[in-house]
């Protein structure tokens, strides 16, 4: 079967690995404050952005709001989550090995199911978490329903092979 | 639905390998439809007729759960 929206099996290795450090590393900065070790800070382009002007030298306002314009800031959650979420995306919806229309019908009910899990996720963190911590979480949002279709899309390809594996 | 591959298999002689080889789907899907686990497109439904020299109502059949 033919699916053009799928990337070749060659990513799936590397992507998945760097993926995983990724979610290592994350979770790992939640519970660490890596910033205070290594300094990140560097200038970006900010369409809204809080920081000091890059090319402000009297600019000292680290809370001043500024619109399309070069700021400082600590690239360390822009690189882990461009690395989260392109590698994610590639480990994803890169092929299986063997590709073919009942892996198709696994993915597309991961999918679904990885959807409405991270719905029943997001509703019970609306609820019940408040103030920073929800803000921790909300980074945990981003990309948690890549991450809870990959368990689950593992978890069922991990069973039709153990299920239709004989002879 | 139900399905005849298995015997079709038999009388053909071929392995799950080489039928699956044939209709270019992994052998576990072979396994699974064996199994009426998975209910194949009729594209696949139709490459297995072929390859078994039959048409598709020879080998499926509806059930009355269908």
């Amino acid at each position: 079967m033919k699916t053009s929206y799928l990337f070749p099996y060659r990513f799936k290795k590397i992507s998945g690995f760097v993926f995983l450090f990724v979610v290592l590393l994350f979770f790992a900065s939640s519970c660490f404050d890596i910033s205070s070790y290594i300094n990140f800070e560097a200038p970006v382009f900010a369409i809204v952005g809080d920081g000091r002007l890059v090319f402000d030298p009297n600019d000292t306002s680290y809370f001043k709001t500024h619109y399309f314009s070069f700021i400082y800031n600590d690239i360390f959650d822009e690189i882990v989550f461009c690395l989260l979420i392109v590698s994610g995306m590639f480990y994803v919806f890169s092929k299986e090995k063997k590709e073919d229309e009942m892996i198709s019908k696994i993915r597309l009910e991961s999918l679904v199911w990885a959807t409405y899990f991270n719905a029943i996720v997001s509703l019970v963190c609306y609820l019940f978490f408040y103030g920073l911590n929800f803000l921790y979480f909300m980074n945990f949002l981003v990309f948690s329903n890549l991450l809870f279709f990959v368990i689950r899309f593992k978890w069922a390809i991990y069973k039709y092979n153990r299920d239709f594996d004989e002879k | 639905m139900k399905n005849k591959i298995k015997i079709e298999r038999a009388k053909a002689n071929i392995t799950q390998a080489e039928l699956a080889e044939k209709v270019n789907v992994s052998r576990q899907t072979i396994n699974a439809m064996e199994l009426g686990k998975y209910v194949p497109s009729t594209v696949l439904a139709l490459k297995i007729a072929k390859v078994f020299g039959k048409t598709v109502n020879e080998i499926f059949e509806l059930e009355p759960s269908d």
